[in-house]
């Protein structure tokens, strides 16, 4: 045998979604190098898809994809997307994004309530905001709170069933997650921080347990509309159980 | 954001396709994008071309809604798998790479993807009932039996999945339609970890040569 340094049974694993986090991330870095395990795990995902019997959705799936589509493409219309800068918010939830799930029950807004623990951890895809989350630093709740009482950045107050519950600052690329009234979560649940403007959630990063009252993000610019979730530690791609939303008024 | 000019009314697949069909040769109706390939079909989705989402909807939202049912097991999850699905690719069409692969493979692993992670945020969830209603869990070999045997399949795939050695069956369908990582998957089967994953392998590698060699096309 000679030394072979593809990961050849990951890559089989990495097919089927069912590595563990740390060996996705170790074969996706390894893929954008490797052009020879990118057309091996071509091979796996066309295999794969022959072992699906097709089903025609029902007719309300591509409903619910083109009334998404008219609102997002209605959101960025000029008089629709210009800039606010009210710091404040009712909590309104951005039920046009969700229509299908909404329509029939409350899908991924439903009220807060505490989430299970999840051994599972999934990678965060979504917007590449990168994302700081200080453990034991007493410091960096009082930079957020000096962050949010600087009359130069703007503030969106996130809201849950019993009122405001954490705080986004936007401080020009300095920004923070201020948690107020969200519990410290245990060791394989976090918080999530997504962007609800568009036709559906983005992640904007994981923002830990909460135990330090505060996380560092990078926001995207024109982002307005905001949503927290509870997931299992290492995130979710879409928000499993939203405990608080809100957005500039 | 996305510069795009609105418009009024999006029109289902089906209307589209009937507004501007011409049949083709084997008879079905195809709209006037038939013809384009579906990484042209992507490109035109990234001008924000709605018709050209229609038509790869109506190429793939079957084989889609399919996988995400099997995987879910629930109707109103894979609807759901469905939608953002392609959502994501209306918002974010840049994140198909040609060099990848084909655009179905590529649609059906973020299905897979997200029908994993509905998966999983449901066995979280039912973990922490059973704890708090200190009920014992399933046990694994009825699990295993649930996996393995609801996966309905194509004809020629279950023939060369049963002609797997059982191990092998076992693993990759646990995996792939249970959702299970191969931790997990070795756990319910109660074998090494380095050996699920190997088998992972070679049940793919059988299966790719099986299906090739029927002349089966993707």
């Amino acid at each position: 045998m000679t030394p072979d340094t593809h990961p050849h049974d990951d890559l089989a694993v990495y097919a089927l979604d069912a590595l563990e986090p740390e060996e996705r991330a170790a074969v996706d870095a390894h893929l954008a190098t490797c052009a020879a395990c990118r057309e091996e795990l071509d091979g796996y995902q066309r295999t794969l898809g022959r072992m699906t019997v097709p089903e025609e959705p029902p007719d309300e799936v591509w409903a619910g994809i083109s009334e998404q589509i008219r609102a997002t493409v209605a959101a960025e219309t000029p008089a629709a997307s210009a800039t606010s800068t009210s710091a404040t918010s009712d909590g309104a939830r951005p039920a046009e994004v969700v229509s299908l799930e909404s329509r029939r029950r409350p899908g991924w807004l439903r009220s807060p309530r505490v989430l299970a623990a999840a051994a599972a951890v999934v990678l965060v895809l979504g917007a590449g905001a990168v994302l700081v989350s200080m453990r034991g630093s007493d410091s960096l709740r009082d930079q957020a709170v000096a962050a949010a009482d600087d009359p130069d950045n703007t503030v969106v107050s996130l809201t849950s069933d019993s009122g405001e519950v954490a705080r986004v600052v936007v401080a020009d690329g300095e920004d923070y997650v201020l948690f107020d009234d969200l519990p410290t979560l245990s060791p394989d649940e976090t918080y999530q921080l997504w962007r609800t403007d568009d036709g559906l959630p983005t992640s904007l990063g994981v923002l830990g347990d909460a135990e330090d009252g505060a996380a560092k993000v990078a926001l995207p610019p024109s982002t307005s509309a905001f949503a927290i979730s509870q997931e299992p530690k290492g995130g979710s791609t879409s928000p499993t159980d939203v405990v608080a939303t809100g957005q500039l008024a | 954001m996305v510069d795009a000019a609105p418009r009024p009314t999006v029109l289902p697949p089906a209307q589209v396709a009937a507004q501007r069909s011409v049949r083709c040769r084997s008879g079905r109706v195809m709209s006037e994008l038939g013809g384009d390939s579906d990484a042209e079909l992507v490109g035109r989705v990234a001008q924000r071309s709605e018709d050209a989402l229609a038509e790869l909807y109506q190429r793939h939202a079957a084989a889609i809604f399919g996988l995400a049912r099997r995987v879910t097991n629930d109707r109103q999850a894979a609807e759901e798998v469905t939608q953002t699905v392609f959502l994501q690719l209306w918002s974010h069409p840049e994140r198909y790479d040609p060099a990848r692969g084909a655009v179905r493979s590529w649609l059906l692993a973020q299905t897979h993807g997200r029908s994993v992670d509905v998966v999983r945020a449901e066995t979280a969830r039912r973990r922490r009932q059973e704890r708090d209603a200190e009920l014992s869990a399933v046990p694994p070999s009825a699990e295993v039996e649930t996996a393995v045997h609801a996966a309905a399949l194509a004809e020629d795939v279950r023939r060369a999945v049963d002609a797997l050695p059982p191990g092998e069956r076992d693993a990759i369908l646990l995996a792939y339609f249970g959702g299970h990582s191969y931790r997990e998957t070795a756990q319910l089967l109660d074998q090494p970890e380095g050996t699920v994953k190997s088998r992972i392998r070679t049940a793919l590698v059988k299966l790719r040569h099986t299906l090739a060699s029927e002349g089966v096309t993707p």
